[in-house]
């Protein structure tokens, strides 16, 4: 993928990047999506901890219908001010700021939408969690894609809007981006800060919570609500296909290495960061790389690293302590003065 | 039957060594079960009851140590043992009928291939047994006292239909051994009696019956000897003689000391 | 409005085979995912089929059929293994597992089909997303029989590939019907009595991993997951017994297939003046039902089931 020629000025250039002197566009996105990955790796951590983290995938697949209706409401609309071509015209070019918002709440609606149909068909039928939410995710996103379609032939060719939040377009975050990711980042830290102690003990166990007085529905609520933000703003960063991995694998990578949630979702929050970093500064010098998936495949690498040498929950740390036992098990059982045993027990 | 079983015991455990991960359950366990008698496994949580039973069948892998059955293997003496999983094990909303489990003890070889949705006359074709399957689970199911559910899902039973229903799919395996893990948990009195009677007729007919149970209370009344497990054997014997109050002092009431395996480890 | 007859066998014919044929199978085999409370590790699977097509196309250089198979199933086959292997040995929670698991292939496959240049022959993320059920066609000619020889020689490959997928799915559930009832009912006991539910288990995924990849072509990756859960979750809620639910879910998947194609091809057009995407529709179709079943069983239940 990199031609072996231009390492180093790759290097030089990657450097160059992470110390900010890649230029305004680019430190704009190393922001944006660094703090992105903070907020992502402090909500998600809550939601893995209940249990939830497919639910926000199941939203971010089902908000593709919403996307793809408020485009196609977005054109109508302007077919209604004017004539059928201006329609056309219009619904290319309504300005990309003005365009993006209607997506949001499009996604937004249906998004939220997907996870009630979720909750009630868990609560009312005897479908359990896994299915409803594969099932829900999936239909929807077919309906997504059939609305979709629609969309296409409507737009003609112009649909950056909808390629971004489908695909993730993380180059092109503006500042007023960057300032919604920080606005997002402050009220994830803020809402994890304060409410700590409440939200550790709803995660945990719910049950419990609501018997000493917790508020435990609108504490739901409002984890649910960033659950969503986080899933919204990093649909145009990295995709509705690959946001719920921002919200998964930091948080599942420091799982590995603590138990206590203050430092795991402390560690989660700086992982998430420090991949958003690391994955856009590389998007950056390398060619033609797509920013998301390389944030998301760094990620994963962490991941993978700590699943095999995590101290305690690694793999190998698993396999040494399994053999060291089994050769415990037989020195000890040959020990003299041990009652009974001698050579029997060693023979299998 | 009786015949047929050498003079080794039905079902005995040496030196048995068995670990969850890297933390030993069970600790050399040396145990015999008497043939022809009512064995229970007792101990308090996490003792590693169910574990001996599972490591026995094969379920979970034997560090050390070894499990007989009269003499052989558990893969030679197969077809003599039947064995009644822990009802955690079970995902009771499964949609099966209360025949079809029974059922599941009685099919053999290339019958596990024949579908049963088929109409009657064709399974009749299809395998000579059909008939003889039919009326020997029929005969189970009535033996506890579940032949009218016979056509009915096991997740519309209550627990202790539940479990009569796993005690007929035993019996109809017409074993020598029967192994059953926890069978009077969470059942109703009906139920407690019927199995209670059905397992002491096994007895008198010469079976072994070893079960994991979980109330000191009663196993006397119920069992003829018993084992008591703490990680390892602490006592067993005939059950009124054995359950003194030094032994369940030692089994329940004492901490559990904790291996010192690290140490020995590097030695 | 309607084609000639003719144009229905070019056009429609092939595809909609496809789809009822696919729809019945991954229906078929999904309600044995969903009893397992797998209905996650599908999703997972259909996922990670895209790595597997860009590694077979880089590797081969060609879209051939076979190498592209073999390269989706491998990388189906490795996910379901790495989600087994993470919760296993390193305790990872399941849906942590299968969350990092799947998001990581498909990132994955959305670099490689950036980076080596597979995007050229067609193999960019909206196939993949959505399938290819356009170019199924029947090339057909015009007034010779369908039934003749070279009328079937020309069938589409994919299609010929899902009738195979069918015919041994079928198969297998038969002749499987009770070892595949025992196992997954009662894993201990099968296994005491010697009848090894992990093989079992095990050739189960191995065909629903190929009846997912084979799937693909036509329907996409990400739509296949609605063929596997929605026609399972209706029939459950429908049914008491194992053969009424696995029959009722293949035949809700069967009716998803051919409502969501009808719609989109000749509904559409009616009602808002274009045909739509036809995957798309057949899994909303699916939704549908699902969301109709489950309508209709809560609001006629005014008691409680014997259950709970």
């Amino acid at each position: 993928m990199i031609g072996p020629a231009s390492t180093d000025g790759t290097l030089a250039r990657w450097f160059e990047v992470l110390t900010l002197s890649g230029g305004y566009n680019t430190n704009v996105v190393l922001f944006g999506v660094a703090l992105l990955g903070l907020a992502a790796g402090a909500v998600g951590s809550f939601a893995m901890l209940k249990k939830q983290s497919l639910v926000a995938d199941a939203f971010a697949h089902a908000s593709l219908v919403g996307v793809a209706v408020a485009f196609l409401v977005q054109a109508w609309f302007h077919s209604w001010s004017g004539s059928p071509e201006a329609a056309l015209a219009g619904a290319a070019r309504p300005g990309p700021e003005r365009n993006m918002v209607v997506l949001l709440v499009g996604a937004g609606i249906a998004g939220a939408a997907a996870v009630a149909a979720i909750e009630f068909l868990v609560r009312k039928t005897r479908l359990r969690a896994d299915t409803a939410t594969a099932a829900v995710s999936s239909a929807s996103f077919g309906a997504g894609i059939a609305t979709l379609s629609i969309a296409r032939r409507v737009s003609g060719a112009d649909q950056a809007g909808l390629d971004s939040l489908i695909f993730g377009a993380a180059s092109s975050m503006t500042r007023a981006d960057a300032y919604a990711m920080a606005a997002l980042a402050l009220i994830a830290a803020l809402f994890t800060a304060v409410l700590f102690k409440p939200l550790r003990a709803v995660a945990f166990n719910d049950r419990f919570a609501r018997t000493s007085g917790l508020p435990v529905n609108a504490i739901d609520i409002a984890l649910g609500a960033l659950v969503a933000a986080v899933t919204l703003a990093g649909m145009q960063a990295v995709g509705m296909l690959l946001v719920v991995a921002l919200l998964i694998t930091p948080c599942a990578t420091a799982r590995l290495w603590t138990r206590a949630v203050g430092p795991l979702v402390a560690t989660s929050a700086a992982l998430g960061a420090t991949c958003g970093v690391l994955g856009v500064s590389l998007s950056r010098v390398l060619p033609s790389v797509p920013t998301g998936a390389v944030v998301v495949l760094i990620a994963a690498a962490a991941f993978v690293v700590s699943a095999l040498f995590a101290p305690e929950r690694g793999l190998l740390a698993g396999l040494r302590r399994e053999r060291r036992m089994r050769a415990a098990v037989l020195v000890a059982l040959r020990a003299p003065g041990d009652p009974g045993v001698n050579s029997g027990g060693a023979e299998r | 039957m009786i015949a047929r079983s050498n003079q080794a015991e039905p079902f005995a455990v040496e030196n048995l060594v068995v670990a969850y991960r890297a933390e030993p359950v069970l600790w050399n366990v040396t145990w015999s079960a008497r043939a022809g008698a009512m064995s229970a496994i007792v101990g308090p949580n996490g003792a590693g009851k169910s574990t001996l039973l599972n490591a026995a069948v094969g379920l979970v892998p034997i560090v050390s140590g070894r499990a007989t059955f009269w003499g052989e293997t558990f893969k030679d003496a197969r077809h003599r043992i039947a064995y009644v999983p822990q009802r955690e094990s079970i995902d009771w909303d499964f949609p099966i009928t209360a025949a079809q489990v029974v059922e599941m003890g009685i099919t053999h070889g290339a019958a596990w291939l024949v579908p049963d949705f088929l109409p009657r006359w064709s399974r009749r074709l299809l395998g000579k047994g059909t008939a003889r399957a039919e009326s020997k689970t029929h005969g189970a199911l009535e033996r506890v006292g579940m032949a009218d559910f016979a056509r009915r899902p096991i997740g519309e039973l209550s627990g202790g239909q539940q479990q009569r229903v796993f005690l007929a799919r035993a019996l109809a395996q017409e074993a020598e051994l029967y192994l059953l893990d926890e069978p009077f948990a969470g059942v109703d009195v009906a139920t407690e009696e019927i199995l209670t009677s059905e397992l002491r007729a096994l007895a008198r007919a010469g079976k072994t019956v070893v079960a994991v149970h979980h109330d000191l209370e009663d196993v006397a009344d119920r069992f003829d000897d018993v084992a008591v497990l703490h990680r390892e054997l602490v006592a067993s014997g005939p059950a009124k003689a054995t359950l003194t109050e030094a032994t369940i002092v030692r089994a329940f009431r004492q901490p559990r000391a904790p291996l010192a395996l690290d140490s020995t480890a590097h030695g | 409005m309607i084609p000639p007859p003719s144009d229905f066998l070019v056009l429609d014919a092939a595809p909609l085979a496809a789809v009822v044929l696919a729809a019945f199978t991954l229906a078929l085999l999904g309600s044995f995912l969903v009893l397992q409370r797998q209905a996650m590790i599908g999703d997972a699977m259909a996922h990670s089929v895209l790595p597997g097509l860009v590694i077979a196309f880089v590797i081969t250089g060609s879209r051939a059929p076979a190498p592209m198979f073999m390269g989706a199933l491998g990388a189906a086959l490795f996910a379901s293994l790495a989600i087994a292997a993470l919760t296993r040995y390193a305790r990872v929670e399941p849906t942590a597992a299968i969350g990092v698991v799947f998001t990581t292939l498909f990132a994955l496959g959305v670099l490689l089909v950036e980076t080596t240049g597979a995007r050229n022959v067609d193999l960019d993320l909206d196939c993949v997303l959505s399938g290819q059920l356009e170019l199924l066609f029947w090339p057909i000619e015009r007034g010779a029989s369908p039934w003749s020889g070279e009328s079937l020689d020309r069938l589409p490959q994919p299609l010929l590939t899902l009738a195979t997928m069918w015919a041994m799915s079928v198969g297998a559930v038969l002749f499987g019907w009770r070892l595949l009832r025992a196992t997954l009912f009662d894993r201990p006991f099968t296994q005491a009595r010697g009848l090894r539910p992990g093989l079992v288990r095990g050739a189960l995924l191995l065909l629903t991993t190929s009846t997912v990849v084979a799937s693909f072509e036509a329907l996409g990756s990400i739509l296949v997951i609605a063929l596997l859960t929605c026609p399972p979750a209706a029939a459950r809620l429908l049914t008491r017994t194992l053969g009424a639910y696995v029959a009722l879910s293949a035949v809700l998947g069967a009716s998803a297939g051919l409502l969501g194609y009808a719609f989109a091809t000749r509904g559409a057009p009616i009602l808002i003046g274009g045909t739509i995407d036809a995957s798309g529709s057949v899994a909303a179709a699916a939704g549908l039902i699902l969301a109709a079943t489950a309508m209709v069983t809560v609001l006629r239940r005014p008691v409680a089931s014997p259950t709970g």
